[in-house]
């Protein structure tokens, strides 16, 4: 079993012919010490922390093995012409039957263990009413490229004779080096950018403020004077947060180690990571839209990251990253790849139109409001600590107001300039976002339904947002929107949109009657 | 406000939809006085002080009032129109929402009946897409209007630029 990249090429027809031939096979008999590795850790955890006889765990280990081999003995999966059956189950007989017409990915998994046995874990996902999955614990991993070549050509397999076929990577559209991935960690974790926030704020906070404060919570320790005492709660606050933020940046590195990025066919190949090696598909006619994110450092050092909203992925994707099309890369680079993978391809680059000017405005009088809570809440504080005398209180609010209005003025225009759109024809182009400036592309054709809601403030100024929605998984996803685009406009969009959409649909829709 | 076309239009709900906002408006309030009452004789116990008597009174004022001023505002708001291409539906009193779903994204139609809207012979006509989520949902439609809709709806016609087929008669209304 190859190492450092996924298994190569099967053993040519025999593999991939025996997978079709649609005999019923088993899984690799890893798979027992596999389903028994789940249980034994939390076992062992028992033992050393709740003191359960170690003899105990011994015999619940056997008889777990036992059990798992039985497990394996009746677990059966097979290939039919229209479908992937598996069968499994001790005393709940389970029949799973997967329609190959609806399934979108197959995501072959390798984790350490799976490594150490040399084996591979597959995972099935197809669409449809509930998104049904199929897992397959083990399989070696010949026969696991074989099943996902297979399962992925669609319904009519091709029989493969003649000389084997090397599993092409295709086109590869995006390589992220080690560098750029610790780039990625430091730029992209939220505790980096928090912790980065807190520390540069400290700085302003005078020494003997701190002192006060941290003074009554420091634990009696024998000698010290407050200030030690205090530098050492910081110094262990401090070090706790760095300690955070490295292991957040590590873990960044090794999950999207050596991220590659290319497209074969119809179908985009997300190859990543160090300890377990993922290896996810994404099928192109599944990508609903495309979004390009600059967050603030990053947009500062000219970097951003696509994401990818794929449709019917059920489950949480949160750890299979396969929406993740760039963890990290230059600006132009992830805009390019965006433009391409969305299939706006070598259209010059369309500027965004601004938003009526409105929406400026709505922003900056919130920012006064703001403002004004701030002057109003240091002139309560000022009355209430300054005593008479009305010059303390007046300066109070003023500096109040003046802390808390500007940078909220700031934002505000931030905020405006940071809203866009454009209609490029086939295509629809939204962008928004202060702190996370997101791009979407979104093709006219993924357009399921068209919304604009207004909120009171925004019919008095005569705007309206408009959102764009798609298909996509209900547990993580993001739905394109137009906010704040004058009302008449995002009216003649929600309008006009449906009139270009071409039906793709297959049949009418199906009429259901529901009691309650 | 709505733009033309199809059979007349944008139409409003049934009016008995407003009883059944009233019942189920009335109940709510119930319970969440319940509650008030439940917290502001159980709390004080635990702090050592007396039942105010302001709080679920407040609480009580507020959900009764609401639940009944609200449903005849709803009802005089909410709109939908099936035109020649898609469905669309205006809903919301201060946050208006209006979705546009063309018939060539429907996947469901579905007509749904709770108890409430059963005993008064109502129905929604429930849409779904590939979005996730109910897509547009029309209550308080006349139980047989609403079936009518959603045969008429599941039978489009399978050629490009789906449309509506005219109806016969244009029935009730």
């Amino acid at each position: 079993m190859t190492d450092a990249s996924a298994p190569d090429h099967p053993q040519g027809p025999g593999e991939a012919a025996r997978v079709l031939e649609g005999e019923a096979r088993p899984l690799h008999p890893a798979a027992i010490w596999l389903w028994t590795l789940e249980t034994a850790l939390p076992l062992l955890l028992l033992v050393v922390v709740a003191g359960l006889h170690p003899f105990l765990a011994l015999a619940f280990l056997a008889a777990l093995l036992a059990l798992n081999w039985v497990r394996y003995r009746l677990f059966r999966w097979r290939v039919e012409p229209d479908s992937l059956v598996i069968e499994r189950g001790l005393l709940h007989r389970r029949r799973r039957v997967i329609r190959r017409d609806q399934i979108q990915t197959v995501d072959l998994e390798r984790g350490v263990r799976h490594r150490l046995l040399g084996v591979v874990e597959v995972r099935v996902e197809a669409i449809g009413a509930g998104g049904t999955e199929g897992k397959l614990a083990a399989l070696d991993g010949l026969t696991a490229e074989a099943l996902r070549r297979i399962l992925l050509s669609g319904p009519a397999p091709t029989p493969f004779v003649g000389e084997a076929e090397a599993p092409a990577p295709g086109e590869i559209l995006a390589r992220v080096s080690p560098g750029r991935l610790v780039l990625a960690g430091l730029t992209g974790s939220r505790v980096g950018v928090a912790a980065a926030l807190v520390g540069f704020l400290l700085q302003f906070v005078p020494e003997e403020v701190l002192v006060q404060l941290l003074e009554p919570r420091v634990p009696d320790v024998p000698d010290p004077s407050p200030a030690v005492a205090v530098a050492l709660v910081l110094g262990i606050v401090g070090l706790a947060l760095l300690a955070g933020f490295v292991l957040s940046v590590a873990a960044t590195v090794v999950v999207h180690w050596d991220f590659t990025l290319s497209r074969a066919d119809g179908t985009l190949w997300v190859q990543r990571g160090l300890l377990t090696q993922h290896r996810d598909s994404v099928p192109l006619h599944r990508i609903q839209a495309v979004r390009v994110e600059e967050n603030v450092v990053r947009r500062v050092l000219g970097f951003g990251a696509v994401r990818a909203i794929v449709a019917g992925r059920a489950g949480p994707s949160e750890d299979r990253g396969a929406d993740l099309l760039l963890p990290v890369g230059g600006r132009k680079e992830a805009f390019d790849l965006a433009e391409k993978v969305i299939g706006l391809g070598d259209a010059p680059a369309a500027p965004l139109q601004p938003m009526p000017p409105g929406a400026r405005d709505r922003r900056l009088v919130r920012a006064a409001a703001a403002a004004v809570v701030a002057a109003l809440v240091a002139l309560a504080g000022a009355a209430a600590v300054a005593g008479p005398g009305w010059l303390a209180p007046a300066g109070f609010t003023v500096v109040g107001g003046i802390l808390v209005g500007g940078p909220a003025a700031a934002l505000a225009l931030s905020g405006y300039r940071a809203l866009g759109w454009t209609d490029l024809g086939t295509h629809l182009v939204v962008r928004e976002g202060v702190f996370n400036r997101r791009s979407s592309f979104v093709p006219v054709d993924r357009l399921q339904e068209l919304v604009t809601r207004t909120s009171p403030f925004q019919r008095r100024r005569g705007l309206a947002t408009l959102h764009l929605r798609t298909a996509r998984p209900v547990a993580r996803g993001f739905t394109p929107r137009a906010v704040d685009l004058g009302e008449e406009k995002a009216e003649e969009l929600r309008d006009g949109l449906p009139r270009r959409i071409r039906r793709t649909e297959p049949g009418s829709p199906r009429a259901r009657v529901r009691r309650m | 406000m709505a733009p033309g076309g199809g059979e007349g239009g944008p139409r409003t709900l049934d009016p008995r939809v407003r009883i059944a906002w009233w019942i189920a408006g009335t109940v709510r309030a119930a319970l969440a006085t319940a509650a008030a009452v439940a917290a502001d004789v159980i709390l004080p116990r635990h702090l050592d002080a007396w039942p105010t008597g302001w709080f679920p009174v407040t609480v009580g004022l507020l959900s009764f009032g609401l639940a009944l001023v609200l449903p005849p505002v709803r009802f005089r708001r909410w709109r939908y129109h099936l035109r020649p291409h898609d469905v669309w539906i205006r809903r919301g009193i201060l946050w208006v929402a209006v979705s546009v779903i063309p018939y060539a994204r429907l996947q469901f139609v579905d007509t749904e009946q709770g108890p409430l809207e059963r005993a008064l012979g109502l129905a929604s006509l429930v849409v779904y897409t590939a979005a996730p989520g109910t897509s547009g949902r029309i209550p308080g439609l006349d139980a047989e209007e609403a079936e009518e809709l959603r045969e008429r709806v599941a039978h489009l016609d399978e050629t490009p630029g789906t449309e509506l087929p005219r109806h016969g008669e244009a029935g009730g209304r």
